[in-house]
């Protein structure tokens, strides 16, 4: 905790050593009524500031939908080089997403419970990857069909031995 | 727009022309590993040249006529004539004996060779001995009825063709020699009763016979008086001319001149006698020693004669003079001649070469490896015996003998480098061993002789021969079938191979075991058998060390397993015989009872082919290559859905052919399940006939066949699928209701007539399948079989349903001359292919054989699996070491920068 709170006051000094409660309170001082107001409304609004912040970030993959299928669908479905590379990429993309999802929300975390923002974020990619097999399905990147196993097909055992031919007779 | 979409198919067949079929060779590749052996046959008549006798003009029965250079027995030029016995024999063979009488009577063209050829018509042609160019040439058609019976003889300038009617005339033609005019106008006719045909010959003028205890001899130059007669002491039932000098007979034993009647020599031993200059050569043979004998006096003497030519040898032609030393001695040059048609020369006790002239009738031919090195070997045992001990053996043990090997193999070396190793085996010291990509093998050889050959398919060498005495063809032109008992896979059993053929004598089954490597019999050897063979086969199954038995059927059903160990391996296997005069087909299921242990076959199926009457033949069937392995178990549509192939590895294709009333001839073909005996598929071609040519492969068939009606050649394909599903994927049974295959089939139009047909293998069938076609013009092409597919489709599909590698159809195969694997290397009258896969999957071993051999290798998908030949190994490793050094200075000074920017 306390790390974490110098980390917060970055540039904060801390002169005393001793704790501050040790000292007595200066006459005319009121802690309470000096401080109580002004400090909740401070906080409220830093909260929802975070907030919002992190639900952007959460609906940030969501939001790149239409982008990615107008990217995809300009990218056409022939096998070259650069829709390959597109697709790979958007693959990619939102599963590193996936992985670092905690890292990326780390920030959000230590203020409050961010369950449903990571949820969300989650959901968003899991929408950018499906839409990405979709187009690698579409560009027939996908062994959904037979002939694409056709290789791993094993000869068949035969049961019954032959042989003949014209008699020597 | 038709014409549009025309000009589309021939753009996207060249195109698809070009992508796929770059086959050709470039010029260095030449000769690099191909090789082309050339014959001539076996030796009919011969002859030296009048002058020095430097070389031998000869005639042989595969109707050629050539000149062989008496130094090193090459051929320096080759004729070879039609097959066909009726235009191409050769029936006579004159070589002018004085080289200066030639020019002087016809000054202009000099001719020193005549041949006569064929009998309808009879055709005269005079060649020039030093280059093989024809002088002249003329025909005549003979309006007898027996043609084939004539008889020539070259007197001065005049060629006599004598046409004997057996016990009636002779009648006798005289033609001018160059210009083929009959110098009179009448032929004459000599009425002589007394010929008959097996007792007379025609020895130059002389016509002689033999009558109960006469000699009658007919002089048909004579113009009056011309009958002599000599009594015979005893009635002789052999009478034949004697070789070399003309006019000198051997009737029963003894030889007569014709000029006088003179017995001039008693052959009491009935030896090989022949007449040089008046004097006579008898040549007498016994365990590997050779005596030529003039007089009582020895001419030539070999005591250690090579076994290829310890076959009835006889001298085909001779060239002797007075020794200079001894003037009553003779010193010879001969050209001699074996049984199996092996050529020799012997000169001064000397062999000074020979030809395999038996290696233009081949009928039986298999490829196999060569066996480990030492060294190799002893590898291979360590593993093995690791396999085996495995689950009883700990690290340490193992460690050991790792350890021991390799401490054997290093004593190895270091005693061969000192020489005091043990001297290395007969396969080590002929260079037999096998190569890194299984490229090198031994070619097992069996021809019609009974000769059988081991020739290097690397380097063309003759490692081993063996003559196989008594060893025959069987009947229904079957040959002698050459069977791998084991192959050289398993180390330390060397390979065994077996030659099943009919005893000459008995008629009964004879067999022969040996070592395709070393070439030398195992066991016994021959193998007399008690019984004739109506078929032979190799079992499926390994027995005791790995060695596949024989299975043998007597003619009394009877079956027999060599050796007698693996019996009980026969029960299961089902065996179909195919009787060729009544066209029928019986299968039998062979089963072992163990309580007697004996075998009996049963009788499962039978189908009649003979059709009405019996007018249908069968004259081929095609079974698949027994170690042809399919990697792809079906075609990817142009849905990428899968179209399984109906692979039946019972399945046999039988063709028939017969005469028709209506369409004249008919041509059939039946795909059969022999287990089953079902008929899986049948076509018929109307106005068709053979020679019909065949391959049966994986899932597909090619045959070629001459369309009488259009009077063209014709090859059709024919596919066989499963369809969309596979009924089981595991296993193949005949007798389980197998699938009803769908028939893809397609004729093209080809413009050579075929003489061999042969599809290419590999070992793991992954390779194109490409199929070989031996051309009556010499050459093989190498077909694409995307090329013959049945899938090819006259109309051509729009792009979304194109398959893959499917060309639109167009009717001609043309003849694409880069396909042609022996580029100028004319193979003369291909008789057939053998293809063999070797140790690289891209790459098959071809052996194309007639009557000259022809060796290559093809790699129908290119040779994917090696690196070019230009591969530049030098560029490659520089730039790689280049590149890491790079980096790794890179990667110091990259440090050293950052550290001098952070103290910045």
């Amino acid at each position: 905790m306390s790390k974490s709170s110098s980390k917060k006051l970055k540039w904060s000094l801390e002169f005393n050593t001793k704790s501050r409660n040790d000292l007595p309170i200066p006459p005319g001082f009121n802690l309470s009524a000096a401080q109580s107001h002004s400090e909740v409304a401070k906080d409220q609004d830093q909260n929802q500031l975070i907030m919002k912040k992190s639900w952007d970030m959460a609906l940030g993959p969501i939001k790149g939908i239409p982008m990615n299928l107008l990217i995809m669908y300009m990218a056409g479905n022939s096998i070259s080089i650069f829709p390959i590379m597109m697709v790979g990429m958007s693959l990619i993309r939102p599963l590193k997403a996936i992985f670092t999802t905690s890292q990326t929300f780390k920030s959000f975390e230590l203020i409050q419970n961010i369950t449903l923002q990571k949820f969300v974020f989650f959901l968003g990619n899991l929408i950018n990857i499906g839409l990405a097999l979709y187009k690698c399905h579409s560009m027939g990147l996908l062994p959904t069909h037979s002939s694409d196993w056709l290789a791993f097909v094993e000869p068949q055992k035969r049961l019954e031995w032959s042989d003949g031919g014209i008699t020597f007779i | 727009m038709g014409k549009l979409t025309s000009y589309s198919v021939v753009i996207f067949v060249i195109l698809n022309l070009i992508i796929s079929q770059c086959n050709a060779l470039y010029e260095d590749q030449i000769g690099l590993f191909d090789w082309r052996k050339k014959f001539v046959g076996k030796i009919k008549f011969g002859h030296f040249d009048a002058t020095n006798a430097d070389k031998a003009i000869i005639a042989t029965d595969e109707n050629v006529l050539a000149a062989i250079s008496s130094k090193n027995g090459d051929i320096l030029w080759r004729k070879v004539f039609e097959k066909e016995n009726t235009r191409g024999e050769i029936k006579f063979l004159h070589v002018t004996k004085n080289s200066k009488s030639v020019t002087s009577y016809n000054e202009q063209n000099p001719f020193d060779v005549i041949t006569v050829n064929g009998y309808n018509p009879i055709l005269f042609r005079g060649w020039d001995m030093n280059n093989g160019n024809l002088i002249w040439e003329w025909a005549i058609t003979p309006t007898t009825t027996n043609p084939e019976e004539s008889m020539f003889f070259f007197n001065e300038f005049n060629i006599y063709h004598v046409l004997p009617v057996w016990n009636s005339h002779i009648e006798v033609t005289e033609y001018h020699a160059s210009t083929g005019q009959p110098t009179k106008s009448t032929s004459s006719m000599i009425s002589a009763g007394w010929i008959n045909k097996d007792r007379c010959v025609l020895s130059s003028q002389y016509f002689a016979c033999v009558v109960k205890e006469q000699l009658l001899v007919l002089d048909l130059l004579a113009e009056t008086n011309n009958i002599r007669t000599k009594a015979l002491e005893s009635p002789a039932t052999l009478i034949k001319v004697l070789r070399g000098q003309d006019n000198y007979i051997q009737v029963g034993r003894q030889v007569i001149s014709l000029d006088d009647l003179k017995i001039v020599f008693e052959n009491r031993d009935d030896d090989e006698v022949y007449i040089e200059n008046s004097n006579i050569l008898k040549l007498t043979q016994s365990n590997k020693n050779l005596k030529i004998t003039s007089d009582e006096q020895e001419v030539t003497e070999l005591n250690d004669l090579p076994e290829t030519l310890d076959n009835n040898l006889q001298i085909i032609t001779s060239k002797c003079k007075p020794k200079r030393e001894n003037p009553n001695q003779l010193a010879c040059r001969l050209l001699v001649s074996t049984d199996d048609g092996a050529l020799a020369l012997i000169q001064q006790g000397k062999i000074k070469w020979i030809r395999e002239e038996a290696l233009t009738k081949i009928t039986a031919v298999e490829f196999l490896e060569l066996s480990l090195s030492d060294a190799q070997g002893a590898m291979e045992e360590e593993l093995n015996n690791a396999d085996e001990e495995y689950s009883n053996s700990d690290i340490l043990s193992s460690m050991y003998r790792r350890l021991h090997s390799q401490y054997s193999t290093v004593k190895n070396i270091v005693l061969q480098v000192l020489g005091l190793g043990a001297p290395p085996s007969f396969s080590q010291r002929a260079g037999l061993v096998r190569d890194d990509f299984g490229l090198h093998k031994m070619m097992v050889i069996m021809t019609q002789s009974g000769k059988l050959f081991g020739i290097d398919n690397v380097s063309g060498k003759q490692h081993w021969v063996k003559i196989l005495k008594n060893f025959e063809g069987f009947a229904n032109g079957q040959s002698a079938k050459l069977l791998i008992q084991r192959t050289s896979k398993y180390y330390p059993h060397p390979a065994q191979c077996a030659i099943i053929a009919k005893d000459k004598n008995t008629g009964n089954g004879i067999l022969y075991q040996f070592n395709p490597i070393s070439g030398q019999s195992i066991d016994k050897g021959v193998m007399n058998l008690n019984f004739k063979i109506q078929y032979a086969s190799l079992l499926h199954e390994q027995g005791e060390n790995f060695l596949r038995g024989i299975l043998l059927v007597d003619d009394k059903n009877n079956v027999h397993v060599l050796p007698e160990t693996s019996l009980k391996q026969v029960d299961g296997f089902f065996l179909y015989t195919v009787n060729k005069p009544s066209g029928i087909l019986t299968g039998f299921l062979l089963q072992y009872d163990e309580k007697t242990n004996t075998a009996n076959m049963m009788p499962t199926w039978t189908v009649n082919l003979g059709g009405t009457d019996n007018e249908q033949k069968i004259t081929h069937i095609a079974s698949k290559n027994a170690i042809e392995r399919v990697h792809s178990q079906g075609r990817v549509l142009a849905d990428r859905s899968v179209l399984y192939k109906y692979i039946n590895p019972n399945l046999i294709a039988v063709v028939t052919e017969g005469p028709d009333s209506i369409h004249k001839y008919i041509l059939n073909v039946y795909l059969i399940d022999v287990v089953s005996g079902a008929v899986v598929f049948s076509m018929s071609h109307r106005r068709a006939k053979g020679p019909v040519k065949i391959v049966h492969s994986e899932n597909w068939l090619v045959y070629s066949f001459y369309n009488e009606k259009i009077r063209r050649n014709e090859i059709t394909s024919i596919e066989l699928y499963e369809g969309k599903v596979q009924t089981n994927s595991t296993t193949w049974s005949s007798l389980n209701s197998p699938p009803v295959p769908l028939v893809e089939r397609q004729t093209y139009i080809f413009s050579s007539t075929i003489a061999a047909l042969r599809e290419t293998i590999t070992e793991k069938g992954i390779t194109n399948k490409h199929v070989l076609m031996g051309l009556e013009t010499g050459s093989v092409l190498e077909m694409p079989w995307m090329l013959l597919d049945p899938r090819r489709q006259s109309m051509v599909p729009p792009e979304k349903q194109r398959e893959e590698g499917i060309i639109p159809y167009i009717p001609e195969l043309v003849v694409q001359h880069e396909n042609i694997i022996n580029y100028n290397q004319t193979i003369a009258r291909i008789n057939g292919i053998y293809t063999a896969p070797s140790g690289l999957e891209s790459t098959c071993l071809v052996l194309v054989y007639g009557l000259d051999l022809f060796v290559t290798r093809v790699s129908p998908s290119k040779t994917f699996d090696l690196l070019k030949e230009d591969f530049d190994y030098f560029l490659i490793s520089t730039v790689l070491i280049g590149l890491i050094t790079a980096s790794y200075v890179v990667k110091h000074l990259a440090a050293k920068k950052t550290i001098k920017q952070a103290w910045k």
